[in-house]
């Protein structure tokens, strides 16, 4: 008399590339819906983006073996997908889907910014967010003249992007033209289509980006002609990514007005899997203003300011930190929302009383560090925050009466910003000690995989024992018990069962002994050794047409930017020592 | 001296009593106090007469009260009658008038005492009872004169009330009488005097007085007019904060001490938009006096003032107060040992403040428990008279206690009653309640003057600091829970601390406690967290979680956890436990420490944490373990627990050798639910599992009686084997029975692993009777391999997991060769059984093992409908 009770459940998340920001974004909140729930996993499927068309040329063969790592699906016993790759829809969606990813069919999925028919999908209302840049830049900014830099003709988004975009022009009765819009490949590398669009209309006044990346190209040319967006040019994206935030200047985008798109698509297939009906949705999108093109997301006075009133303190601060609302938090971090509330309204208390003592002074202080200290600078720009709390800063030095207080307020109002400007710097240095480090650990691993006569030969034995140098912290290494061959235009025919070679736990190795290693790919997110976290990036490991095993790594920001680096680097190391 | 309390119950009662005594005049002077909260005034007086006329010699005093004391209660709507036979002593009693009946005016507080010291005082007066009817003002007065014209002499009493507690507008109600008559404005006077006669009055109030003094500047009648120049209702405001106005009974909380006697209260109401004129109303004779001695007063604009029961006079010194716990406990230790160790016992008298009970009423209880099996006999008044530093003094809300004998004699008292403090913790809710009120407009950043801000702030000094460590307590912890974010709380208890003191000095446990709470300090000042000491070894340490990471604090508190660990060697090595909760809130902190507690008993794990959130489940579990609830008892009602029944396949033969019977519940809808829905909810709710479980069991041994060739298994649980009633059903039906072998029991072998012995008793009497054993679920879980191999079971039935798995895992398919093995080494004459046989490839892999049995879909499904 046995009675199972209900096990983890894994969502599947595949999309085409976890290093971009993109993709990052949905990760990032994909992961942090699937947290709040109990008793559930991710996993992460990644491939790259690949064009339709089959080239010869090496990237886009790297790219076909790769994605084979989507056929895994099928073998992980996922209980429900999240799917987003957006160039498959436009073109013949559906088609598409049930050649390439026929298996996806089998469990709950949701299609996010995915046209496909008769499936749930998630996507931005196109429309809102870039009606509102608009009509600002029109009725506002007394803008006549704006172009586009779209995107690819397979992408929908890009698309209906593009006929929002000639539509508003026309409620405006603005003129447009085919030569105020040049498509791009919606990537960082369209500086060449930037170029032409701005030389082609080199007296527009604002320009409109697809996505946030190729804003980034766009800001090059417009700074070789000695424009500075923002000033001469107003410039918007969309998507309102991390990156954007750090772009010079600040680049304002559209983006989700509340719920993002992972949160949703969480959401949904939680419904689906317990059997539910679920409609699609659309998420209604607005204009997130920054240096490029500023824009008060909320307006208030300085009355308003002065008076303490708790509603206006947090709407200060979603402001302030466009980037928090639409985030979810983990509720063991610190709560920055209210950690803002309590100094500001500290420092507006002393307004009212007329008096800040040295004591009160220091632990505010202490709180603005705490503030900083705990990434507040993750959810807005400095820019952005200089401007919100001069204004702040301003109404209370005409209001203020005790002279005391006053210095002291200023000197916390200069520690923000100083803060602030830190706080940037210091990622950005940061940065690069994470690359330097990185680069000497995977070197000290390449060294120690090296084979040289008189010592013993390299093994994946050697390879295993060495994976704590990869330099991430928490990660697995799945061997099939023999490589297997990808043959162009065939499905990879993955092995039921696997190897677990290796994990690293929080930076501590452990080679597994080699007759515990085996089990089956199904149960591989089973396993007791693997690192303990909720959601698992599954990279393959390859080299040319060999596809050695997989590479399971812990989903966050450094293992996007470097868990595919990683994975050449242990299929190229494999491959050099094979033996057949 | 000796006193008996009786309740009044019917006069009948009251003779026979009062004859049993036998009381004897000639020794010395009876006294029969009355206190009654049943009486008018009329019937009182008859009362007394009724006295009388049984022991004619007594001296007879009573008073109206709203509540009497009698052996350390407070009973209401009752009547006390104490009886004090005197040896030797005596007393004197009178009524003195307080009003000229042919003024109307105030009979001068000089007359008063000359007819008082002429009627009742006598050279060895020790004690006198006093009991004031109606308004006097110049009570006060008169008690403060009582000490210049006879220094030394006690007294005890107060002004007399009639009223239920709660409706103390005014004490005019209240009468004080004898068997002469009664009089509402008069005062009541017994004195005890003698020349062994020894008395010792004292009092306890828990009122602590805080800040500096305010002259009275200005006063009228029992009005305070003037605080130290401004005007008295608005400096009391500034102090208590604006809610004064909506909430009256706040001035009990925090009332005003005369500055010589700072643990006296005196009582004070605020009153709201009245005219002097309405106050003090002219048609009165005295008022009209008043008035005329103050023409310069504003009669008629109506305005807030602060009033007492007395008349008040400029130049006397104020200072704010409050009354709180701690003080309260620490006045009546203080109070209770002095009245323990008097020699001369005979008596304790004892007057409570309506006041107190109003808004102190667990400390009223709490304070006249420890006197339970005492004499003490009393009632409660509206302000008393006690007796202070030598003078006697009118209080409010105070206990006042006088201990009065002849002879050395001891009254059973009841110290033990003073370690219950908790209820007063909940008295003392109200006045934190309102500081909390106070200090959370200060986050609002409301103006509050400093006046207030430094005044609350000395309450709080108080309130919120433990007695001897200066750290702040629990109610500072709660305060910062409701109030300043703090939700992250990491609780520290030292585990065992009462075997310390077995073998280590006093001292000793001293000093190690002193460094740990150090530390603990040092700690978090350094850190930026707060302390806070919860009870003697308890410790909290908080943080918000705007400020620190759950992760940040956690490592925090390890770290201090080692540092506690390392102690130095002069002190005492203590294990304190730490427990990290995340979001509490003042309502879940509790019971979520108490669950972690357990898990990390459990798991004896010294460090934990955790989030209220996984303590608490979710509403979806809770409304479906409900909808189980009902679901089982819906089946047990209407005999919806149907029996399925799956074959058992024998791999040699290929028929069916036997059946399991599985249990199912049907709903209303004709649904049915399989056991993994509800079992674990009816383990829960463990008897719905044994009736479940007995009806189960009954209908398949009645189905299979009689039935010939074809045997059936039945599961049981520990529980059920634990279960006398169903083993005697189960041992009487298999006596019974013509074929006792066709009934098989599977044991499930890993719920409770104490309980072999009862396990293998039954084993032998099922196999005595002719009864067969399985195990079941057998490989999963923890079962003791030694002790199942020593079950004499005739099937072995194999978990279900690893035949599912065996096809596909290596060590699955290990573990059936290990079984196989073993029977095959042992001889044993146990039959194999493979359940959950799904597909023909496990059942493949299980021929080639040569297992007996298979059950499983490949067969057949559970089905209610077999043909027996």
């Amino acid at each position: 008399m046995a009675y199972y009770g209900e096990n983890k459940r894994t969502i599947g998340l595949i999309l085409e590339d976890i290093s971009v920001d993109y993709s990052k974004e949905i990760i990032h909140s994909v992961k942090m819906a699937v947290r709040a729930h109990k008793n559930m996993k991710l996993v992460v499927l990644a491939g790259i983006h690949d064009e339709i068309q089959k080239k010869e040329d090496c990237r886009s063969c790297y790219k076909r073996v790769h994605n084979s790592v989507y056929h895994l699906e099928e073998l992980l016993h996922l209980d429900g997908l999240i799917l987003t790759l957006p160039n498959i829809c436009g073109v013949s969606g559906e088609s598409i889907v049930d050649e390439r990813y026929s298996n996806f069919a089998k469990v709950p999925k949701i299609f996010v910014s995915t046209d496909v028919a008769d499936s749930t999908t998630v996507r931005y209302d196109n429309e809102k967010g870039l009606k509102e840049a608009i009509d600002y830049l029109v009725n506002v900014k007394g803008v006549t003249k704006l172009c586009m830099l779209g995107g690819r003709d397979d992408n929908g988004d890009a698309q209906e992007r593009k006929r929002i975009f000639i539509n508003c022009l026309g409620q405006y009765k603005l003129p447009y033209t085919e030569d105020m819009y040049e498509k791009s490949d919606m990537s960082i590398e369209a500086k060449a289509e930037a170029e032409r669009l701005i030389e082609r209309n080199p007296d527009t006044q604002a320009v409109f980006c697809v996505n946030d990346q190729v804003a980034i190209p766009l800001y090059e040319v417009l700074k070789e002609r000695g424009l500075m967006p923002g000033r001469d040019v107003y410039v918007f994206g969309y998507d309102n990514t991390r990156f954007s935030g750090t772009m010079i200047p600040p680049l304002a985008s559209i983006g989700a007005d509340g719920v993002t798109l992972g949160q949703k698509a969480v959401e949904l297939l939680i419904a689906k899997m317990e059997g539910q009906e679920v409609e699609s949705a659309i998420l209604p999108t607005r204009l997130y203003g920054k240096e490029s093109l500023e824009y008060e997301m909320y307006e208030y006075t300085t009355q308003e300011m002065l008076q303490l009133d708790t509603a206006f303190i947090y709407r200060m601060f979603d402001d302030c930190f466009y980037r928090y609302a639409s985030e979810s938090h983990d509720n063991d971090e610190v709560n920055l929302k209210r950690l803002f509330f309590e100094f500001i309204s500290r420092m507006l208390n002393s307004m009212i009383t007329n008096s800040m003592t040295m004591e009160e002074f220091m632990e505010l202080r202490r709180l603005i560090h705490i503030f900083f200290e705990n990434g507040a600078m993750r959810f807005t720009d400095p820019a952005r925050l200089v401007r919100s709390i001069e204004r702040l800063q301003n109404a209370m030095n005409r209001a203020q009466k005790s002279p005391t207080a006053n210095v002291m307020n200023n000197r916390c109002f200069s520690y923000m910003k100083d803060r602030a400007i830190m706080a940037m710097s210091g990622e950005v240095n940061a940065g690069g000690e994470v690359l330097k480090k990185g680069r000497e650990r995977l070197q000290d691993f390449f060294v120690h995989c090296m084979e040289f006569p008189w010592i013993e030969p390299v093994t994946e034995e050697t390879i295993a024992a060495n994976c704590d140098k990869l330099g991430l912290p928490n990660i697995a290494l799945l061997l099939f018990e023999k490589p297997i061959d990808y043959v162009e235009g065939k499905q990879v025919d993955f092995p039921k069962t696997i190897r677990l070679m290796c994990s690293v736990r929080d930076g501590e190795l452990r080679v597994l002994a080699p007759e515990r290693r085996l089990c089956q790919v199904s149960n591989i997110f089973e396993r007791t050794e693997l690192p303990k976290c909720d959601s698992f990036a599954v990279i393959p490991v390859f080299y040319g047409c060999r596809i050695y095993g997989l590479l399971l790594l812990e989903m966050n920001e450094e293992s996007a930017n470097r868990g595919e680096l990683v994975a050449d680097q242990l299929g190229r190391t494999l491959r050099i020592n094979d033996p057949t | 001296m000796f006193t008996w309390n009786y309740q009044y119950i019917s006069k009948a009662r009251l003779e026979s009593a009062l004859k049993q005594l036998m009381l004897q005049t000639e020794k010395g002077d009876i006294l029969i106090r009355i206190h009654t909260a049943i009486h008018l005034e009329d019937e009182a007086v008859e009362l007394a007469r009724f006295i009388k006329t049984i022991v004619p010699a007594a001296k007879i005093v009573g008073t109206s009260t709203s509540a009497v004391i009698s052996r350390g209660k407070l009973l209401m709507n009752q009547c006390i009658i104490s009886v004090t036979q005197m040896d030797g002593g005596h007393v004197q009693t009178t009524i003195i008038p307080t009003r000229d009946e042919d003024t109307g005016l105030p009979i001068t507080v000089d007359n008063v005492c000359h007819t008082a010291q002429s009627r009742v005082l006598s050279e060895d007066t020790k004690l006198i009872l006093t009991f004031l009817a109606g308004n006097y003002l110049d009570i006060q007065s008169m008690v403060e004169r009582s000490n210049e014209c006879k220094p030394g002499i006690q007294m005890i009493g107060g002004i007399v009330n009639a009223s239920e507690i709660g409706q103390q507008k005014e004490c005019k109600a209240g009468f004080v009488f004898d068997e002469y008559g009664w009089t509402s404005s008069g005062l009541l006077m017994a004195a005890i005097g003698g020349e062994k006669v020894e008395s010792f009055s004292t009092y306890a109030t828990g009122v602590q007085a805080i800040g500096e003094e305010y002259e009275i500047t200005d006063a009228f009648g029992n009005c305070i007019l003037g605080l130290g120049g401004i005007d008295a209702s608005k400096e009391y405001c500034t102090g208590i904060g604006e809610a004064l106005h909506n909430r009256p009974e706040l001035t009990n909380l925090f009332p005003l001490v005369y500055s010589d006697m700072p643990d006296i209260p005196v009582p004070i109401r605020y009153v709201e938009n009245v005219s002097l004129a309405e106050m003090f109303p002219e048609e009165d004779p005295a008022n009209a006096k008043l008035f005329a001695g103050r023409p310069d007063l504003d009669k008629n604009t109506k305005k807030d003032y602060i009033v007492t029961n007395h008349s008040v006079t400029a130049g006397r010194k104020f200072r704010r107060a409050f009354i709180y716990d701690r003080k309260i406990i620490s006045d009546n230790r203080v109070m209770f040992n002095h009245i323990e160790n008097f020699e001369k016992a005979e008596t304790i008298f004892g007057y409570a403040g309506a006041a107190r009970l109003l808004i102190y009423s667990n400390c009223a209880k709490w304070e006249l428990s420890a006197y339970e099996n005492s004499n003490i006999c009393g009632c409660v008044t509206e302000g008393e008279i006690v007796f202070a530093n030598g003078r006697n003094t009118l209080a409010d809300c105070a206990f006042a206690v006088s201990v009065i004998g002849e002879k050395s004699q001891t009254q059973e008292c009841n110290p033990y009653a003073f370690s219950h403090t908790d209820s007063l913790a909940a008295d003392n809710q109200a006045l934190l309640g309102y500081l909390m009120e106070i200090e959370s407009y200060a986050g609002t950043g409301s103006n509050r003057s400093s006046s207030m801000r430094s005044f609350v702030r000395d309450c709080e000094l108080k309130l919120f600091y433990s007695e001897n460590d200066d750290i702040p307590n629990e109610a500072a912890m709660n305060m910062d829970i409701k109030l300043k974010g703090y939700d992250r709380i990491c609780l520290i208890s030292v585990l065992d601390t009462s075997s310390m003191k077995i073998v280590f000095d006093e001292a000793t446990v001293q000093l190690t406690r002193r460094a740990y709470l150090g530390k603990c300090a040092d700690f978090a000042r350094k850190h930026n967290y707060r302390m806070y000491a919860l009870d003697d070894w308890n410790v909290a340490i908080g943080a918000t979680s705007f400020t620190v990471s759950l992760q940040k604090m956690a490592r925090d508190m390890e770290f201090l956890q080692r540092e506690l660990f390392s102690s130095s060697e002069s002190l005492i090595a203590i294990v304190p436990t730490f427990c990290v909760i995340n979001g509490c809130t003042v309502e879940n902190l509790k019971p979520v420490y108490n669950s972690a507690r357990l898990l990390m008993m459990s798991k004896n794990t010294q460090f934990y944490v955790c989030d209220t959130r996984s303590f608490q489940s979710d509403e979806e579990s809770i409304r479906e373990r409900y909808r189980m609830v009902n679901l089982i008892n819906y089946a047990i009602a209407h005999d919806k627990i149907i029996p399925y029944y799956q074959g058992i396949h024998d791999n040699a033969t290929g028929t069916i050798h036997h059946y399991e019977s599985l249990m199912r519940l049907v709903d209303e809808e004709g649904n049915v639910y399989s056991p993994y829905r509800f079992l674990d909810v009816a383990r829960m709710y463990g008897l719905l599992y044994d009736s479940a479980s007995s009806i189960m069991i009954h209908k398949v041994c009645e189905r299979f009686r009689n039935a010939e060739g074809v045997s059936v298994s039945i599961n049981l649980g520990i529980r059920d084997i634990k279960n006398r009633d169903t083993m005697e059903y189960l041992y009487d039906f298999l006596s019974e029975v013509k074929h006792p072998e066709n009934f098989v029991f599977e044991i499930l072998e890993n719920e409770d692993v104490d309980a072999y012995e009862v396990i293998d008793s039954f084993v032998d009497r099922i196999h005595q009777l002719g009864g067969k054993i399985s195990i079941d679920d057998f490989g999963s879980g923890y079962s003791n391999l030694q002790h199942v191999v020593g079950i004499n079971s005739d099937f072995l039935k194999i978990d279900g997991s690893i035949i599912r798995k065996c096809c596909e895992s290596r060590e699955a398919e290990h573990l059936i060769t290990l079984i196989m093995g073993w029977r095959q080494l042992s001889n044993q004459k146990v039959r194999i059984v493979a359940e959950f046989v799904e597909n023909e490839e496990i059942q493949e892999m299980l021929m080639k093992y040569g297992i007996d049995y298979s059950q499983g879909y490949l067969f057949s499904r559970p089905t209610p409908d077999i043909a027996v």
